[in-house]
């Protein structure tokens, strides 16, 4: 199996494939043994590997943040009457606007951060050296996982259906 | 006599230097084979419960199962050469200083099916795993040995 077709097979799992070579992918696997297999490992590999990621909670919704930002913006850019378009005083309403705008973003950005920063139990870290490999690291527990998403071949695991792993 | 003591003494201390370096370039590891699974019992009666530090690495780990039994256990000692450790007669890890990090290799049924390098600190673990037949997992653990 090539390592597009394998690529193929994980897009179909994720349910990011076309409607039309969904289908294609589905006609496949139903004539070829192997390609069924390495979908069910996938299959495997993602009900195992579930709650694995942990997002980040902001306080309020992302969209509260980016309108203030916005409506900052629209403020600076916005033409000023024309009594105040000339001047000092028009001068600093655009600098205060703008610097305005950036310390919105500044706390923001502060916020998420120091809520990241809250103790967590995991951080993931997560390299896919290629497609049949991941790797998760607990750096509070000093545990290292590396996963093998392999079919069945992979040596170990024997194919009967075996209540030990010899 | 005296040029006979300082010779003496000599060889002593090359025979000490010598005996401490061979020491420190030594590494003693730990590598288990373990079953993990949902259930609370092991069919297999040669299955024990994974020690208790282990356990708790593993649960720290995203992995699904809950209930882990000790297959096998093996010490070795990595030096220059590369330890070859088998743990069933399908499954085996070689191990291979790589400077300050260990170059590991897992073998399934005589091939590499896998092969990193990376530390491995004293409290650390790392766990090499895959799916098994009947929902459940192989991991191979490797650790300092005490």
């Amino acid at each position: 199996m090539t390592e597009e077709q394998q690529i193929k097979l994980q897009a179909f799992l994720d349910g990011e494939l076309a409607e039309r070579e969904a289908r294609a992918v589905a006609s496949w696997l139903a004539q070829d043994a192997e390609a069924a297999a390495l979908l069910g490992e996938l299959k495997h590999t993602r009900a195992a590997l579930a709650n694995f990621e942990r997002p980040i909670q902001l306080p309020e919704t992302r969209e509260f943040y980016w309108s203030k930002i916005e409506r900052e913006i629209q403020i600076e850019s916005a033409p000023a009457p024309k009594s105040r378009q000339h001047g000092m005083y028009a001068f600093w309403r655009r600098a205060f606007a703008v610097a305005g705008g950036f310390a919105s973003l500044a706390v923001a950005l502060l916020i998420a951060l120091s809520t990241g920063r809250q103790p967590r139990p995991a951080d993931a870290e997560v390299a896919l050296a290629d497609t049949g490999t991941m790797t998760f690291r607990n750096y509070e527990s000093g545990a290292t996982l590396v996963w093998l998403s392999y079919p069945a071949e992979n040596g170990v695991a024997a194919g009967q259906p075996a209540t030990t792993i010899q | 006599m005296t040029m006979n003591f300082k010779k003496l003494f000599a060889a002593i201390l090359l025979a000490a230097f010598a005996a401490s370096a061979a020491t420190a370039a030594e590494l003693k590891l730990e590598a288990q084979l373990i079953w993990a699974t949902g259930d609370a019992q092991s069919p297999n009666p040669k299955h024990k419960p994974a020690e208790a530090d282990v356990q708790k690495k593993l649960a720290s780990l995203p992995i699904k199962w809950t209930h882990f039994f000790e297959e096998s256990r093996k010490d070795f000692t990595v030096a220059a050469d590369a330890a070859h450790v088998d743990l069933s007669d399908r499954c085996a890890v070689e191990v291979k200083a790589a400077g300050e990090k260990l170059e590991i290799s897992l073998l399934g049924k005589g091939k590499v099916i896998w092969r990193g390098t990376q530390a491995l600190p004293p409290g650390e673990i790392l766990v090499l795993g895959g799916n098994a037949p009947g929902d459940s997992a192989w991991l191979v653990a490797l650790k300092r040995a005490n």
